[in-house]
């Protein structure tokens, strides 16, 4: 073929210029957005190399999307082809279509991928060129699309690159921004900071300044090492040393601390530290010239956790103040040479010296007081203010006072203080100085002193006596006493002034007296002063003066005498009325006459008061008598003898009238002796007093006056006199009175005695005499006063042997015990008979307590005793027979109550048998002391007719009969008998009922004994009770027998109206028996044997039944005793029912229970109380009987009624009660029945009465009646 | 319960008695059930064979006569025999006029007794037999339709069939049909013993 080569030039530079058209894309796709290239590439395809279709797809080999772009519509379907081909796998190859399916005609295309595996996508185009794709387009393809793909990359990555930039300017941007802001911001830190720094700097300096400007060193150090860690710049000025050289070296405090003082301050700081404190001490540093300088170090220990880690403190230079100290110290050396207690503090009281003197005074060593506070060691009571005191000493430079202090051992001192203060150099004070005595002793003694002047003084204002003090040359009044002037009525300066001024107040009669014993004294002749003598008061009062002294001589002849004078006035004059009085009372001891005693006790009064005229006048029937007036003229003292007393009697009558003294200064013109003048007048008698004599129960029994012959009123001396001679007089006049009522008393006494039947002795246990016996004794035993002289010993024999043990007995009891003895006993005369008597004595003991003798009484009490006896006796009978059942079992109660009462020896009863008409003895009773067996048997077979022998013969009187002794007596039948056993007296006496003699009784005694009219009485009343018993017992007997007989009689009554129910009852077992039989004949017939035996058995069983019943109906119609047994009542009322069964039935009655289960067992009469039951339920149901309208009921309850009864209720619904028969209803023969004998009510109520019970009715409400009855549980007596 | 030859039953409270009764029927070959009381008798089952009632007048609770009352006003029939152990005339009166079969007083002679129960039995054996018979009869009436039914009633009536079918609104027809089915059902042999079956039945006779 020949090549065109026209076209294939022309294809050539068609291939050429689509070449050259591709390559300008690159170029062209610079800077252009990705998805620009594909589309650009399209359009190339499409435009440039005239393709009917191009599709291209880019993809970004990163894996980012893919960006497509599609020119000409020759390939319709591609993209579902390119779906189909995709879904198979990723075009690897080139494809070439031949046919596209293209609308206008077949196309053909080609598909290329781009890139390795086609990663950088595919292109695709169409053309209607058959040839197509030749090799050059297959070409131009491959390379436009590597070309795409490459330029897509390209611009992917341009893309990518222009954005990444335009973020990391962005970022750029941001970052320079924040940059900014930190550097505005580290500015003003920065800033800040730096203001801080200054500040801190600035406190730092001042702080410096401070701590450098202290005047002292201020320090830190550490703890253990004592290393400084800090020093401030005062300590270069102050030792000399640099700063640095103390912080550098570590040994620096302790290498410069003076030797002296190194090993103390070190241990010191190294105790207080190790203990934590805080501490305070003094000693010298070496300074850098040598010096030694005291420092005072204030140390801080500073603690971490439980650790001391630093120390820090302040060092102060205190050389100065120490020299001061020293200087002051030294001179105060000085002061240990005195031995007064000087000691010197400081300002802070703290004590930095103390001399010799102050270690003797408090006690305290220097070592001890040096360092303390002063006045806590020495416990300083200020007397004055501290502050007034620290003013004076600071003003003036000291002070002095008194203190109050305290030594080591507790004692207080009492101290002269001295202060004085110190100053340094500038005046500033610094110290005190502080001197002081002990004025303890000092003080005390002045105390001692003021005090017993004190003491002085008190005695002797207050004393009565004289106390006086005169120095004797010259004679002068040192001291005397206030009393002075009391006793001698003159002022005290008037003795001062005349020392003798006592000695001329001495009455004339014992002036010289004194005077000379009083000089004799003073010069020292008479060894002695002690001296009574009177004085004359300026009241003319005489005064008795009791005077001694004392004298003190001292060696240069000063002496002094001291004494006391004392007043004994009083003294005596009461010595005078007392030897007066007791004048007076020996004579009336000695019994002298009324009369002569009171005349002297006159004159005692006129001895005592001149110029008185004393009067006794006594009290009788309100008239005045002549009791003693010895200095007064007679023809007076008659003229008012007998004179009555009165209101206006004179002085004596009027003071006698109103019990009270009376004062009549002028008789002349009182108006009291208005009567009575004209008598006393002639007399000269001016001036009365009369003073009431009271007895010692207050009654005026005499009058005491005083006249005088001139108007006067009484001093006090003079009342004291009627006072003591009134008092005195009282004695006399009631003594002699007494001795009247006395010997009247003893008369009365006498006849009360006798009334009485009381003696009274007095009897010396000693002599065993009787000191005293009256006569009513005498009388009681029996014995002749005149001539009856051992009348005393006689009278043991009359004691009734069996007291006298007793007697003695008591006697010796009361004697040993010094004790009254009191007792009843019995005198036994010889004649036989006996007194009971009660005999009382009191002992009398000496002055060594022993018992002298006895005095006492003894009462004739024989009388009253059988009033006792008789009493006791009918009481005991009484309450024997009361409780005894039958004669028989009271008989021997009775006898040994009588028997022990009466003292018999031995009794019995006979009682009358009138059938045989013998006395047959029924009981013998003898008292278990003694034995008489052979008379008791004798007495309990006898029998005796009317008129034999003593019971026999009592039966005949119905008289009682006495025989003193039986053994003398023919008619007494065991008179034998009675002697062997040694029985004399006896009685007998009967048992009376109205006339009838039931019984007798017997007494017999081992003594003799004589007919006592009293023992007849009381045994008649007894008798005639024994009598009435019998007789009651027997009415009882009777009436129980009746009340038997009639609840029988009631009771088959009752039963009579049960005939319907007992027949029924009968009928029920009688029935069964006769139905069985005629059942057995059968079953025989039947030749079955077991039915038949059944059949027997039941016979039987029935047959028992009936029988049963009947005995129970048989039971209820016996006539029995009364049977008493415990019964269930509910069980007894169960029964009633089951027996009346027909009868309620017939009657439709509808019976109801209410039995409780409380009812406890009760005892009773069963067929008796089934009786009562019947009766009452029987009631009912008639009474429901007639004409039936209302239901018929009939409730039968029981219940526990109280703690001791039971009650049964029954309660129908009849008819009722007719209030009007209610109070009949439990009458006798009381019915309402036509046909009843009215017996069944009164029946029961005896018969519950009998059981102790009670039985009533009462009405039912709505209808009807409720009869109830109680019946008491337990034990009870049935009669 | 059934029983051919009937049932004796006993009411006595008295236990003795009852026993003894039990035993003397039971001794001629008669069943026999006791009882205490009437409400015990009243509580047991009912019978429905032929009975009776061997009673006590008196008795507590219910009495034999208010038994008796109550029985009758209930319509049971079963014959009575009382047994008394008062003699009352009153009181026998009132239970024969209420219907009781026989009064006997106690203690009783057990021959009377014993026919009297006899008597009773075969009164209620009859009686039940009766009842029985009107039993059959009402089952027959029961199975006619009711269109019979009224065909017999005026048949029995005496109506001719013309003039049942006037009444009835039937033809004639129709009426001797229907009458051959209650002679039928009836199985009546004449018209003659239809009526007297009516009569048995107690169904009233409708008048023309």
């Amino acid at each position: 073929m020949a090549i065109d080569l026209a076209a294939e030039v022309l294809r050539l530079r068609s291939a050429l210029r689509d070449l050259v058209a591709l390559s300008t894309i690159p170029a062209a796709w610079v800077g252009r957005e990705p998805p620009a290239i594909p589309a650009g590439l399209a359009d190339v395809l499409v435009g440039s190399l005239h393709l009917d279709f191009a599709f291209v797809r880019l993809r970004d080999p990163s894996g980012s999307a893919s960006v497509e772009a599609a020119r000409g519509n020759a390939w319709k379907a591609f993209p579902e082809w390119l779906e189909r081909r995709g879904t198979v796998g990723e075009l690897l190859r080139k494809e070439i279509i031949p046919d596209v399916g293209g609308d206008a005609g077949p196309c053909r295309g080609i598909v290329i991928p781009v890139g390795v595996d086609a990663e950088g996508g595919l292109v695709a185009a169409a053309c209607d060129r058959t040839d197509f794709p030749t090799e050059i387009d297959e070409l131009i393809l491959s390379i436009a699309a590597n070309h795409a793909a490459t330029a897509f990359q390209s611009a992917h990555l341009i893309d990518n690159r222009r954005w990444a930039e335009e973020a990391l300017r962005k970022s750029e941007q941001e970052l320079r921004q924040s940059r900014d802001e930190l550097e505005m911001k580290v500015a003003e830190q920065t800033a800040q900071l730096r203001r801080t720094v200054s500040e801190a700097f600035a406190v730092h300096q001042r702080f410096a300044d401070v701590v450098n400007s202290v005047d002292g060193i201020v320090w830190e150090a550490d703890a253990e090492t004592f290393e400084f860690s800090f020093v401030s710049e005062q300590a270069q000025r102050i030792l000399g040393y640099l700063t640095e050289r103390w912080l550098n070296d570590p040994a620096f405090w302790k290498d410069h601390l003076h030797p002296e003082d190194r090993d103390r301050a070190i241990d010191f700081c190294v105790n207080a530290t190790a203990g934590k404190r805080n501490h305070d001490f003094e000693y010298r540093m070496i300074a850098a010239d040598g010096r030694s300088v005291w420092m005072r170090d204030i140390v801080t220990v500073v603690v971490e956790g439980d650790r001391a880690t630093k120390l820090r403190g302040l060092m102060l230079d205190i050389t100065e103040y120490k020299q001061a100290e020293e200087v002051l110290q030294e001179k105060a050396n000085l002061l240990d040479l005195t031995h007064d207690s000087v000691f010197v503090r400081n300002m802070n009281d703290v004590i930095t010296y103390w001399n010799r003197g102050a270690e003797k005074l408090y006690g305290w060593k220097k070592e001890e007081a040096i360092g303390r506070v002063s006045h806590e060691l020495t416990k300083t009571i200020f007397l004055e203010p501290l502050e007034a005191i620290m003013v004076t000493l600071l003003g003036s430079g000291g002070w002095e006072g008194g203190l109050i202090q305290m030594k080591r051992d507790g004692t207080h001192v009492v101290v002269a203080s001295r202060w004085s203060l110190q100053r340094d150099g500038q005046g500033t004070p610094v110290a005190i100085l502080e001197t002081n005595n002990d004025v303890t002793e000092w003080k005390r003694a002045e105390e001692d002193l003021r005090l017993s002047e004190q003491r002085f003084r008190y005695l002797a204002d207050h004393m009565e006596e004289v106390f006086w003090f005169i120095e004797v040359d010259p004679e002068r009044m040192l001291y005397v006493s206030p009393s002075f002037e009391t006793v001698w009525g003159r002022p005290v300066k008037d003795l001062y002034e005349n020392p003798r001024l006592w000695l001329q107040c001495i009455h004339p009669e014992d002036q010289p007296r004194v005077q000379g014993a009083f000089d004799a004294w003073l010069t020292g002749r008479a060894e002695w002063y002690d001296i009574e003598y009177r004085i004359v008061t300026p009241r003319h009062e005489i005064r008795w003066i009791y005077d001694r002294g004392v004298r003190e001589v001292q060696k240069d002849r000063q002496v002094f005498v001291c004494g006391i004078a004392t007043d004994i006035t009083e003294r005596k004059r009461a010595e005078a009325l007392l030897a007066g009085e007791k004048r007076t009372l020996e004579m009336v001891a000695k019994g002298d006459s009324l009369a002569q005693i009171l005349d002297n006790l006159c004159r005692l009064v006129e001895e005592q008061a001149s110029g008185a005229l004393a009067s006794i006048l006594l009290v009788d029937a309100d008239r005045l008598w002549h009791g003693g007036a010895p200095s007064l003229p007679t023809s007076y003292t008659d003229s008012i003898d007998g004179a009555a007393i009165g209101p206006s009697a004179g002085s004596c009558g009027t003071a006698a009238y109103r019990r009270e003294q009376v004062i009549v200064e002028d008789i002349a013109t009182d108006t009291l002796w208005a009567d009575y003048r004209k008598l006393a007048l002639p007399h000269s008698l001016r001036a009365c007093w009369s003073t009431p004599v009271f007895s010692s129960q207050g009654n005026v029994i005499a009058t005491f006056a005083m006249y005088y012959r001139e108007p006067r009123r009484p001093n006090a001396r003079e009342q004291d006199i009627i006072e003591q001679i009134t008092h005195l007089a009282g004695i006399a006049i009631e003594r002699k009175l007494t001795e009247e009522k006395l010997a009247r008393s003893e008369r009365n006494l006498a006849e009360a005695q006798r009334l009485t039947h009381t003696g009274s002795f007095v009897w010396d246990i000693r002599t065993k005499q009787a000191l005293h016996l009256s006569d009513e004794w005498y009388r009681i035993y029996e014995f002749d006063p005149d001539k009856d002289k051992d009348a005393w010993d006689g009278r043991l024999k009359r004691i009734h042997p069996d007291d006298v043990g007793k007697w003695q007995a008591e006697v010796d009891r009361a004697t040993h015990e010094k004790s009254d003895y009191d007792l009843e006993y019995r005198l036994l005369f010889p004649h036989g008979v006996t007194k009971y008597v009660h005999g009382i004595g009191h002992p009398v003991l000496n002055s060594s307590g022993e018992v002298v003798q006895f005095m006492g009484s003894v009462t004739d009490v024989t009388e009253r005793k059988r009033v006792e006896h008789r009493l006791i006796i009918q009481h005991q009978v009484t309450q024997i027979l009361a409780e005894a059942t039958s004669l028989h079992d009271a008989a021997p109660q009775i006898l040994r109550a009588i028997c022990e009462s009466l003292i018999w020896d031995v009794a019995a009863l006979w009682t009358v048998d009138k059938q045989a008409g013998l006395l047959r003895c029924m009981e013998v009773w003898h008292r278990p002391s003694i034995d008489v067996p052979q008379f008791e048997a004798e007495t309990r077979a006898a029998t005796f007719v009317r008129g034999i022998a003593l019971p026999g013969r009592v039966w005949f009187s119905g008289e009682p009969i006495y025989i003193p002794d039986v053994v003398h007596d023919a008619s007494f039948l065991r008179a034998p008998i009675a002697a062997r056993e040694f029985l004399h007296a006896t009685f007998g006496f009967p048992i009376l009922l109205s006339c009838e003699v039931l019984g007798v009784m017997e007494f017999f005694s081992h003594e003799i004994r004589q007919p006592d009219q009293d023992l007849l009485d009381t045994m008649a009343t007894i008798g005639s009770q024994i009598g009435q018993f019998i007789e009651r017992k027997r009415a009882e007997e009777s009436a129980h027998k009746t009340q038997l007989e009639l609840a029988h009689v009631a009771r088959v009554a009752t039963l009579g109206e049960l005939t319907a129910s007992i027949a029924h009852e009968i009928n029920q077992p009688l029935g069964a028996i006769v139905n069985n039989a005629g059942a057995c004949l059968r079953w025989l017939a039947a030749q079955n044997m077991e039915e038949a035996r059944r059949s027997v058995e039941h016979i039987i069983r029935d047959g028992h039944r009936a029988s049963e019943i009947i005995s129970r109906i048989r039971a209820l119609a016996k006539k029995t005793p009364l049977q008493k047994d415990w019964l269930d009542l509910n069980d007894v009322i169960r029964e009633v029912l089951e027996l009346t069964r027909a009868e309620w039935d017939a009657h439709r009655v509808a019976v109801q229970t209410q039995l409780s289960d409380d009812v406890p067992p009760m005892l009773g009469d069963r067929i008796q109380l089934q009786q009562v039951l019947l009766n009452v339920i029987m009631n009912a149901i008639e009474a429901m009987g007639g004409a039936g309208e209302g239901p018929r009921r009939l409730v039968i309850g029981s219940n526990k009624h109280d703690a001791q009864h039971i009650v049964v209720t029954v309660q129908d619904s009849g008819p009722g009660i007719d209030p009007a028969h209610l109070d009949h209803l439990f009458e006798a023969f009381y019915s309402t029945k036509p046909r009843g004998l009215g017996m069944g009510l009164a029946v029961s109520r005896s018969i519950i009465d009998s059981h102790g019970g009670r039985l009533w009715a009462t009405a039912n409400e709505p209808r009807g009646a409720t009869f109830q009855f109680t019946l008491p549980v337990g034990g009870n007596r049935l009669v | 319960m059934t029983e051919a030859g009937g049932v004796v039953f006993v009411i006595d409270d008295d236990p003795s008695m009852r026993e003894s009764l039990k035993n003397l029927i039971r001794s001629v070959g008669l069943r026999a059930e006791a009882f205490g009381s009437a409400d015990e008798f009243l509580g047991s089952k009912r019978l429905h064979g032929p009975g009776c009632l061997v009673l006590d007048v008196r008795m507590p609770g219910m009495s034999g006569l208010d038994l008796q009352k109550r029985m009758v006003e209930a319509g049971t029939d079963i014959p009575i025999i009382f047994l008394t152990g008062h003699a009352d005339i009153p009181m026998s009166v009132q239970a024969m006029k209420a219907g009781a079969a026989e009064f006997l007083t106690k203690p009783v002679r057990e021959q009377d007794l014993l026919d009297a129960i006899q008597q009773a039995l075969e009164r209620d054996r009859a009686a039940v037999a009766k009842r029985a018979e009107v039993d059959d009869l009402r089952d027959r009436l029961d199975s006619l339709t009711p269109r019979e039914r009224d065909v017999m009633r005026h048949v029995i009536a005496g109506l001719l069939n013309k003039q049942i079918a006037g009444e009835l609104d039937m033809s004639e027809t129709t009426v001797k049909i229907h009458r051959h089915h209650v002679m039928e059902k009836m199985r009546a042999g004449s018209l003659a013993e239809l009526v007297r079956m009516a009569d048995r039945l107690g169904l009233p006779t409708p008048k023309s």
